[in-house]
């Protein structure tokens, strides 16, 4: 039996199919579900995707921090359930508190769209990442406005928690972080998207690597 | 007879939210160096967001405490940000 996922549609959302679908091609079963319900049980991957949750008004990520189903997101993690956040949904994973950190406006400024290449810096230290080996590469288009990671203690507290960095940092960001876990393992946030280098027809498959080193962790931990 | 008492009043608060000092803001640099093509002797500091909000509670301290709370929980994250809450008006 494939593990059930469910991605978040917020107001605003635009890439919650991209993610669903790349979700689906890991093997995993997934379903749509409006971010204003409470998550259902049985879920063992809940998906916040890339987009403009509530326009991206007063800042990135800020505003959907409130929707019930971000709400249920610790009791899921507290019970074993994985959740992972792009783009948008990594700032609304730290927006809620639930990564530590917050995505800054891009500097230089401007929104930022190209394919970059990261490389894992810190393998064993989420499931998204299981079984990859640290110093891997991978290339992902990126596309945000306010990516730029930062951290309360600097440099020191951004590196404590990055799972991916930039090979050429694109727009600033703290320790060249392009991805961080949380510290059990189970939630992480991703700055350039996965779900939209899934498909050879998307000019990269590697982002499916961390849909699949999920699954890999869940076959693991589920009995 | 009962008379009603009216124990609510509407207290108006401006929530004024900015980046914390040290943390760069691009868009300030680039207003700054618009400026500075008037020849003024001005000075950008900060790029700061306000809210206008209508609170109806017994009193203005308690008023302020439902601002401070909202701040917290969803206009303001403490690794970029700092804000202050003034009290516009009370009727």
């Amino acid at each position: 039996m494939n593990p059930r996922a469910l991605v978040l549609e917020f107001p605003g959302s635009n890439g919650h199919r991209d993610l669903a679908q790349a979700f689906a091609r890991a093997g995993f079963d997934v379903t749509l579900h409006p971010s204003s319900e409470h998550l259902p049980g049985g879920v063992h991957l809940v998906g916040l995707p890339g987009g403009f949750s509530y326009g991206d008004y007063w800042r990135a990520g800020a505003l959907a921090r409130a929707e019930t189903a971000v709400r249920d997101l610790a009791n899921h993690r507290d019970h074993g359930g994985l959740v992972f956040g792009v783009c948008n949904g990594f700032q609304i994973l730290t927006a809620a508190g639930l990564l530590e950190g917050a995505l800054a406006p891009n500097d230089p400024s401007g929104f930022r769209h190209a394919w970059v290449e990261v490389e894992l810096s810190r393998a064993g230290t989420s499931a998204f990442t299981f079984g990859l080996a640290e110093g891997s590469r991978f290339r992902m288009p990126t596309a945000n406005g306010e990516g730029r990671y930062a951290h309360v203690d600097g440099a020191r507290g951004a590196s404590s928690r990055c799972v991916l960095r930039y090979v050429e940092n694109p727009n600033g960001s703290l320790a060249d972080v392009a991805a961080i876990g949380d510290p059990t393992g189970r939630v992480f946030g991703v700055m350039p998207h996965p779900e939209r280098a899934s498909h050879p027809q998307l000019g990269s498959e590697d982002g499916l690597a961390f849909f699949r080193a999920a699954r890999r962790h869940l076959d693991e931990a589920i009995p | 007879m009962t008379t009603v008492i009216p124990t609510d009043r509407e207290f108006v608060f401006e929530v004024s939210v900015r980046l914390r000092d040290g943390v760069r803001d691009p868009a300030i640099d680039a207003v700054a160096e618009a400026v500075s093509a008037l020849s003024l002797p001005i000075r950008p500091l900060a790029a700061v967001r306000t809210l206008r909000v209508a609170v109806r509670s017994a009193s203005a301290d308690d008023a302020r405490r439902h601002v401070e709370v909202c701040a917290t929980a969803l206009l303001v994250n403490p690794t970029l940000e700092t804000f202050d809450i003034t009290l516009a008006s009370k009727t």
